[in-house]
């Protein structure tokens, strides 16, 4: 199963402002790249040298937070983001 | 906007809530602030809440709450490569003295939050707690992004991604070492075939831990639980060793699940539901100041988590509990200063939870450094078995031989022994 079609399951109600702030100059240094790999919903990509955030998808572990020293996140406001019905 | 109560609860966890339902008893005016749309949308459980902690604040709450399984059959599989060994316990349910119940925290959180309510606490929905109030280093409530809210004391109870502890320097960053980032999947399966399946009676579940060569080079594990009518199958590993490895959290699962170790219990069954959340693995030295003028820590966030027997909703319990109780007092001697707190530290100090972490202290570390072991050590029980169950005109004698050999070649005795050491001094 593609992960697409995993968060194609999952029900969010979404902010219109991202919770997730990148430093661009920093992404545009970065060799590692960790964010792609460890974000357990792909919200990372990469284009050139730029980073595309896709916080709408955000799943809130803050897994990224602990991997990233550049990545500010913060919670989404009150009542939007993830809402799982099976947690 | 601004509220004044007794006291705030960051969080509708099992931890918060606790809290709040002892302080609401012990005629506290407390609030509990949460983010999500309702108690429970943003949490995620491994699979199984220990009956102990619950029991002990509401007795036989299993008559009544809502529960998936009662877990009889507690397993470990040890995962090859096309091959695995499974090491269990299986007992008949006593249905006056369960172990522990598998629980899904959407419906389990929304019922306790109940609870607290109907004890007398009030419940805040979607509300995102930003920052702690303080004022010459002494809380006084909380900053939300719908107002302030004032408080004499305020118990943080926001879960692993603790922000606010941060915030407030009751803790430094976590690194990637002392945090596990898990992803876990519903599988939804009709009832009688999860009980044909796992060997079960009605209402009976099973836990079964996967350790071994899907996880080499990982400090994680894998896991499935059974719901009422769906399955929990998930993994986990501390956030620097996936970086390290390079393993993108979903791959690693897809792998997991076509594995035919656990393939064959989740075979035909549609996923619900795809959920990540973080586990707190700092252990005792990651801890956060458990207690500081006019402000408390419990469950995720004070880190309490075992991830030897996967505890964790029971300690934020627990944790929740002697939190409340020490607000309560505090209250009756008007003083929520540090030293009035400091209660809450012992108690917590005092209990199984802070003396098993206290004792496994640096026992990940130790797993970390040495991560080879896990992958040697589940080779060697697999080829160990392999050799014994096989018949092929050696002599057992020689089989014997062989296992040892085999034993050997995959880990240094020296290593073994020094293995063997630091388990029993961190463990027994």
């Amino acid at each position: 199963m593609r992960l697409e079609e995993k968060l194609y399951l999952l029900r969010h109600v979404v902010d219109e402002e991202s919770h997730i702030r990148v430093d661009q100059e920093q992404c545009a240094k970065c060799v590692d790249r960790v964010c792609l790999d460890i974000c357990p919903a792909n919200v990372y990509s990469y284009s050139g040298d730029r980073v595309f955030v896709a916080y709408e998808n955000c799943v809130e572990c803050g897994t990224c937070r602990i991997a990233c020293p550049f990545i500010d996140w913060r919670n989404p406001l009150g009542g939007t983001g993830i809402s799982y019905r099976f947690g | 906007m601004t509220e004044k109560f007794d006291a705030v609860v960051v969080g509708a966890g099992p931890a918060g809530t606790t809290s709040a339902m002892v302080m609401a008893k012990g005629g506290v005016n407390v609030a509990i602030v949460e983010r999500g749309e309702f108690p429970g949308s943003k949490n995620v459980i491994g699979g199984v809440l220990y009956a102990h902690t619950l029991n002990q604040m509401m007795p036989g709450f299993w008559k009544e709450a809502p529960l998936e399984r009662n877990v009889v059959w507690h397993s470990y599989c040890i995962m090859g490569r096309g091959e695995h060994t499974m090491v269990g316990y299986k007992h008949e349910g006593s249905a006056d003295s369960p172990n522990g119940f598998t629980v899904l925290r959407s419906k389990f959180d929304r019922w306790y939050a109940r609870k607290a309510e109907e004890a007398g606490a009030t419940l805040i929905l979607k509300t995102n707690v930003t920052e702690l109030l303080s004022s010459g280093g002494k809380v006084y409530g909380v900053k939300t992004d719908r107002g302030d809210l004032e408080s004499d004391v305020v118990v943080v109870s926001e879960g692993a991604n603790t922000m606010l502890c941060e915030k407030a320097g009751l803790m430094g960053k976590p690194r990637p070492d002392q945090m596990a980032v898990a992803v876990r999947e519903i599988v939804a399966l009709p009832s009688d075939k999860i009980q044909e399946r796992f060997g079960l009676k009605e209402n009976e579940g099973a836990a079964i831990h996967y350790l071994g060569s899907l996880f080499r080079g990982l400090v994680g594990f894998g896991f499935l639980y059974t719901n009422r009518d769906s399955i929990s199958v998930g993994l986990g590993a501390t956030v620097s060793s996936m970086m390290k490895a390079h393993v993108r959290p979903y791959d690693l699962m897809e792998r997991f699940k076509e594995d035919p170790s656990v393939e064959h219990f989740i075979r035909g069954g549609l996923v619900k539901e795809y959920q990540a959340h973080m586990i707190p693995e700092g252990g005792y030295g990651g801890m956060p100041r458990l207690y500081a003028d006019g402000v408390l820590v419990a469950g995720d966030s004070a880190m309490l988590s075992n991830p030897i027997t996967g505890e964790g909703a029971d300690l934020a319990i627990l944790s929740g509990r002697l939190a409340g109780e020490a607000v309560v007092r505090a209250r009756r001697l008007g003083d929520y200063s540090t030293r009035t707190l400091s209660a809450y530290g012992r108690a917590l100090g005092d209990s199984f939870a802070l003396r098993d972490m206290k004792k496994q202290a640096g026992l990940l570390k130790y797993v970390e450094e040495n991560v080879e072991m896990v992958d040697a050590y589940s080779e060697a029980v697999n080829a160990a078995l392999k050799e014994w169950f096989s018949v092929d005109g050696a002599t057992r004698e020689e089989k014997a031989r062989r296992i040892r050999g085999t034993v050997i070649s995959k880990r240094p005795l020296g290593k073994v022994l020094m293995d063997l050491w630091v388990i029993w001094r961190k463990l027994l």
